[in-house]
């Protein structure tokens, strides 16, 4: 009988597939935007110069970072150091959601030899499709994005080395290629100013639910399970007021989940796609159901054998309890 | 090597540990005790096995109160104290940082479970199946207590003496609700230890009739109901902190808590059929062994970081043991079952529309929503190890299942109350029983469609509802009528008292049903708006005015405040930005005035003192605290019940009517 063995050989199989998840070390997901053009930016640094990514004309790291952060505080000085290194690299630092103001102290203490840039509304760090930090990525002279990290640089000697690897790579072709105007259309150059932090843009009633319909199919990216609709986290608010901001440009919403799927990858989709791998998720409420029906009915059906009758079955229990009663059984 | 207490370094974490040293060896004596008692019956050592786990539950409360102890007198030699708490955080916080961190949290689990193990000792029938129920406990004690000495000691003294300690996590004593939710869940979760150690020796000893089941039935309950408790107090705690006025995501965690709940609700109902019937026997151990199983599943899914989708930073070994222990207890049960299934002779139910058949179209869909729940929550690893990276799967992944499911279920809940055992009568006599609860459906369901309601979902989960309740009111008014024609006339106060069993699942089925309604409501129609307020100008939002009336910064010892006064309509409400002295940035407080229709909700999103302006999201959802008055009826119909006889109510020549 098959049904006696299914529950074992379902349990074997969620048990493999749990030690397999256990077993796998976490691997940080590297961004679909390596090998892209970097994303436009062009934002005042902490003393009021403009840095416009189009004009650097020399390979550029990027690093995303806080003075709330631990990891980045562990790969500060470190960082510093690269950037001495290597001259013909443009460091730049980018401030995600740091309105402490404690980020002067962090580039004293750590003597940050590189501008750091103001990132209002995090308009930047969502383009690059920044969640956690520190996150970094170098760019070459061409304005290719060749290498990524999200991580402190200094976590492991591997890490360290391939940061390494990519900065002499951009620096070896940095000679041959001639700076090509970035494609991506810069997306927020406004000054940082005191004012509420994201001016809310007007929308109707109607246009603002739509807002919300599509937050809730974004996944925060420091989140578990919340949507940017939901979360009250600084990035998730800055990813749904630029949705706000690309609803009032008329943009529909499978444009702006494109959007972010561009900058993110699949993962910030809190629905997976209905094809390929993920449409098999899909299916399988259907499949389950059906399963569960056809069990329910292989139970229920009319087998042809009498159902007794409630008076009947009473008089049977009534006779094995007095054979029980007389083996001085009470379970059966 | 003489020190390996620590005894130098924390006079109290040595207690502590100690005191947990010789509760592990008494669980392994009353393990052997009862083991050996299980096999070749002996009073004298069942009796010792007994005492072993009173003492067992004692030692483990010694150590719970040295915790305690330390964390109340800021004892910072002991590292769960210097890691998870500081010596400014209130009273209350303090008490609560018992739990609010992985080692404390695993010591709460197992102090519940040597509680539940000890009434079990004391309260357990004495028959064949009583040593193996103390064994498969002991067996549980030995796992979490050898945990608690070993990788997730919270006793472990710290070399370098720190004045102040690191503090709790900031969302945790946002709320006083901490104190509450996780205890609960944690006497929901280890109840279910106890059925499954009645269906393991039901099985190890043979005796699968009905016996166990019938006393395990208040066990049960109890598990359910705190299990019940436990996850709505978890959702009205995210509604109260989280800011975004819900209070259900999906997320792994309350996933964890869902399943067994399900698997439990599913399991409280068939046994009716078992009790009856005598069917369904495989069914119901498979029930219990998979929802206790599922919480240490649950566990291990968020301990262990598998299914995180953030990053996860070091989580250490504990996950790779809860999996090992999750292995055992499937393993163990699923087993068992499949050596005894010849024995278990089961038959067909043999008829369709039927109370059982009814039953088990319930127990079937339960079941369906369990697997499909595990099946999405686990689907990110499928994905991993197919193609190397996750996807998240998300509430609309979930709601696209879930809402069907649960109309079928308000569907069967309504239903199958009214179908006669053995389906007896055929379909007239069925529609004849159901005619006043379908019409009542249909009217409810065209007055909604009439009022204005245009989601489909919510106009057939009002039908479904009205459905029910006329259903339950029909049939307790015509027993009543029934009652009076035969000369035995009563109130239903006194039917109440001669059937708590059915009376009190009734109540039950009319709290789900307002939970229902108020699930519905509030997802359709909530409504969101932000705004920027300057000091009293006021502006109007989702159709009521709302005034900034001051702001101001509060300091606390633990944390300063940025506390807005708002006036929404003719309310003041008091919303708050946190900043927590050991976290750099802010959260939220919400400010809630609850209201029997639309609860007024107000989020402080960005404020400015000095400059006098505050960004707020004002939300509204109606029906909200439906959803709390809803678990209020289910938990009093759950105690009505709980009041029923043991045995004698469950005996099969009972039952007149319905």
């Amino acid at each position: 009988m098959i049904g006696r063995w299914l529950p074992p050989a379902l349990v074997f199989g969620l048990i493999a597939l749990l030690g397999y998840g256990l077993l796998q070390p976490a691997r940080d997901p590297v961004s679909v935007l390596v090998g892209k053009t970097a994303p436009h930016f062009s934002l005042k640094d902490t003393e009021g110069k403009e840095h416009d990514l189009a004009r650097v004309g020399r390979p550029v790291v990027v690093n995303f970072w806080a003075s709330w952060c631990q990891p980045c505080h562990a790969e500060a000085a470190a960082l510093v150091e690269t950037a001495r290194q290597h001259p013909d690299v443009q460091f730049f630092g980018i401030l995600y959601n740091d309105a402490t103001g404690k980020h002067q102290d962090y580039i004293r203490r750590y003597g940050v030899n590189y501008p750091t840039l103001f990132d209002p509304s995090s308009r930047t760090a969502i383009a690059y499709g920044v969640g956690q930090i520190p996150d970094t990525f170098v760019i070459d002279a061409a304005g290719k994005i060749i290498f990524h990290y999200l991580g402190a640089v200094t976590d492991s000697p591997q890490a360290r080395d391939n940061f390494e690897k990519a900065l002499r790579e951009v620096e070896a072709s940095a000679g041959s290629v001639s700076r090509v105007a970035s494609g991506v259309a810069s997306e927020s150059s406004s000054p940082l100013t005191s004012t509420p932090a994201s001016t809310p843009i007007q929308l109707s009633l109607e246009d603002e639910r739509r807002v919300q319909q599509i937050g809730m199919k974004i996944h925060c990216p420091i989140c578990s399970g919340e949507s940017i609709a939901q979360s009250q986290t600084d990035i998730a608010r800055d990813m749904l007021s630029q949705v706000r901001q690309m609803v009032a440009a008329g943009q529909n919403e499978r444009e702006i989940l494109e959007f972010f799927k561009g900058r993110y990858g699949e993962r910030i989709l809190l629905e997976p796609p209905k094809t390929g791998l993920t449409g098999l998720l899909w299916a399988l409420p259907l499949v389950v159901l059906l399963l569960g029906a056809a069990g329910w009915w292989s139970r229920v059906r009319n087998t042809g054998v009498r159902v007794l009758s409630a008076e009947e079955e009473a008089r049977i229990q009534a006779l094995i309890s007095d054979e029980a009663a007389k083996r001085g059984d009470d379970t059966q | 090597m003489t020190d390996f207490l620590g005894l130098s370094l924390s006079l109290t974490g040595a207690l502590g540990t100690l005191s947990l040293l010789f509760a592990l060896l008494l669980a392994l004596y009353a393990l052997a005790c009862s083991w050996r008692a299980g096999a070749r019956p002996d009073a004298r050592l069942e009796e010792s096995a007994r005492r072993a786990l009173w003492s067992v539950a004692g030692l483990v409360t010694l150590s719970v109160g040295v915790l305690e102890y330390a964390i109340l007198n800021d004892d910072f030699s002991v590292r769960y104290v210097a890691q998870h708490s500081m010596t400014v955080s209130p009273l209350w916080v303090k008490i609560v940082t018992l739990w609010a961190a992985l080692e404390g949290s695993i010591l709460l689990w197992a102090w519940v479970l040597s509680i539940y193990a000890a009434l079990v000792a004391w309260v357990a029938r004495r028959d064949v199946l009583r040593p193996w129920v103390m064994g498969v406990m002991s067996l549980s004690l030995l796992f979490f207590i050898g945990l608690n000495l070993t990788v997730v000691s919270p006793f472990t003294p710290v070399a370098q003496l720190l004045s102040e300690g690191k503090g709790p996590n900031p969302l945790l004593q946002n709320h006083w609700m901490m104190a509450v939710h996780p205890v609960l869940m944690y006497f929901g979760f280890v109840g279910l230890s106890v059925p499954f150690a009645y269906g393991v020796a039901a099985l190890l000893t043979g005796r699968l009739g009905e016996s166990w089941l019938i006393q395990t039935r208040r066990w049960t309950l109890v598990a359910w109901g705190f299990l019940t408790m436990a996850i709505v107090s978890g959702g009205w705690w995210s509604y109260e902190i989280l800011g975004w006025g819900g209070y259900w995501a999906w997320d792994p965690v309350e996933n964890a808590s869902f399943v067994p709940w399900l698997l439990a609700t599913a399991f409280l109902h068939s046994v009716q059929v078992q009790e009856r019937r005598r069917l369904l026997k495989g069914w119901n151990i498979y029930l219990i062994v998979f929802g206790y199983a599922a919480t240490v599943l649950g566990t291990f899914l968020t301990r262990s970081g598998v299914v995180e989708s953030v990053h996860a930073f070091g989580t250490g070994p504990v996950g790779a043991i809860f999996l090992g222990f999750f292995a055992v207890l499937v393993l163990l049960g699923v087993g068992l079952v499949t050596w005894r299934l010849p024995r278990l002779r089961e038959t067909g139910l043999g008829t369709a529309l039927s109370r059982e058949g009814g039953i088990l179209a319930g127990n079937i869909i339960f079941v369906v929503f369990a697997v499909l729940v595990v099946l999405a929550t686990l689907f990110p690893i499928f994905l991993e190890a197919v193609r190397g990276f996750r996807t998240v799967v998300g509430t609309p992944f979930y709601n696209q299942f879930a809402i069907p499911l649960g109309l079928f279920l308000l569907l069967g809940m309504g239903l199958t109350p009214l179908m006669p055992w053995r389906g007896a009568g055929g379909l007239p006599r069925l529609w004849e029983l159901a005619r006043v609860a379908v019409v009542a459906g249909v009217v409810a369901g065209v007055a909604a469609l009439g009022l204005g309601v245009r989601n489909p979902s919510l106009i057939v989960t009002v039908a479904l509802c009205a459905f029910n309740v006329a259903g339950l009111a029909d049939m307790t008014l015509s027993t009543l009528r029934t009652r009076a024609k035969n000369g035995k006339a009563t109130t239903l106060i006194g039917l109440v008292r001669e059937f708590p069993r059915r009376y009190g699942a009734y109540l039950a089925h009319v709290g789900i049903v307002i939970l229902a309604l108020g699930v519905g409501f509030s997802s359709t129609y909530a409504a969101r708006e932000e705004v920027t307020l300057n000091l009293s100008q006021p502006k109007t939002v989702l159709g009521k005015q709302v005034t900034l009336l001051t702001l101001a910064n509060e300091k606390f010892p633990e944390k300063s405040s940025k506390v807005a006064r708002v006036q929404v309509g003719g309310e003041e409400l008091l919303p708050r930005l946190n900043n927590y002295v050991n976290m750099p940035q802010e959260i939220a407080m919400p400010a809630v005035k609850t209201h029997f229709i639309e609860d007024t909700y107000v989020t402080l999103l960005s404020a400015n003192a000095a400059q006098g302006w505050a960004t707020i999201a004002l939300i509204k959802s109606p029906l909200v605290s439906w959803i709390w008055w809803g678990t209020v009826l289910v938990m009093l119909g759950t105690a009505i019940t709980f009041g029923a006889r043991v045995g004698k109510d469950a005996l099969v020549t009972r039952e007149k009517g319905s």
